[in-house]
């Protein structure tokens, strides 16, 4: 939990400016619980990162009724790029693209 | 396959449910940040020539067909499609290395949720993928239309 916690708070900092970002701990199996609260919040997107096994971007991609976006762990420098352009200036696409940059960095870090 | 933005989403059909959301999510992606869409349909086999055999180039007839639809019933440019041969996979992978895509989308299959969740082509390419991967359910299309007209109402 602390640990968890702790990565929310750091994706929240990151998303700052461009969305207004809530945070929320769930108890259970990763990709089921995160489908049942992408349907409970009716959710546009669900942002991932890929990870170091994938496991979890594959059981979501497999069930998923929400689009999602999977990015992998060197890949926030490109997403950044794609934020801070003409079309990512509405707050929505620069929000999602930040949060999924701060995804992949979760990633990095775990792999390192 | 870090770096900058060529403006390049890769489409991959198959004959899930989510086809026709992965390429409106496609298209909007593409509109959205000025991208050019390569939709990708994969048939199983070794590659083209004289050493094809009737089974692949069945699949490869099967592959273009299917891209031909697409085409036509989403109205996208005669250009920017592509049929690719191999594992599923690894085809749409190579050619989003090749074309340094950007993006790739691809459709899900309709609600697993709850159900024994099977390997599918949107799975595997999330898993794996050099770049991001939208995964775009049956559902989101009816979102995109829904947006799409709300967008038109308010013009």
């Amino acid at each position: 939990v602390t640990a968890s916690i702790a990565v929310l708070g750091r994706a929240t900092r990151a998303v700052r400016g461009h969305a207004e970002a809530e945070r929320r701990v769930e108890f259970g199996a990763p990709a089921v619980t995160l489908l049942l609260l992408a349907g409970r919040e009716n959710a546009e997107l669900i942002v991932v990162g890929a990870g170091r096994s994938g496991r979890l971007a594959a059981a979501l991609a497999a069930a998923t009724t929400r689009p999602l976006l999977v990015v992998p762990a060197d890949e926030p420098a490109r997403l950044r790029e794609m934020g801070r352009g003409p079309h990512g200036r509405n707050g929505v696409p620069a929000g999602i693209l930040e949060a999924a940059a701060v995804a992949a960095g979760e990633g990095q870090r775990e792999l390192a | 396959m870090s770096g900058s933005w060529n403006g390049t989403i890769i489409c991959a059909v198959d004959e899930t449910d989510g086809v026709d959301a992965a390429i409106e999510v496609a298209r909007e992606l593409a509109e959205r940040f000025d991208a050019r869409i390569l939709v990708v349909s994969v048939a199983d086999g070794h590659g083209f020539g004289l050493g094809e055999s009737a089974s692949e180039r069945q699949a490869r007839t099967g592959a273009r067909r299917r891209l031909d639809r697409l085409v036509a019933e989403h109205e996208l440019p005669d250009e920017g499609h592509r049929v690719a041969v191999g594992d599923a996979v690894e085809a749409v992978a190579l050619v989003a290395a090749e074309e340094a895509a950007d993006v790739i989308v691809v459709g899900a299959r309709r609600g697993l949720l709850g159900r024994t969740l099977r390997s599918s082509l949107a799975a595997e390419l999330a898993a794996t993928a050099p770049c991001p991967v939208v995964v775009a359910p049956p559902e989101a299309a009816a979102a995109t239309a829904g947006r799409a007209s709300h967008a038109h109402l308010r013009t």
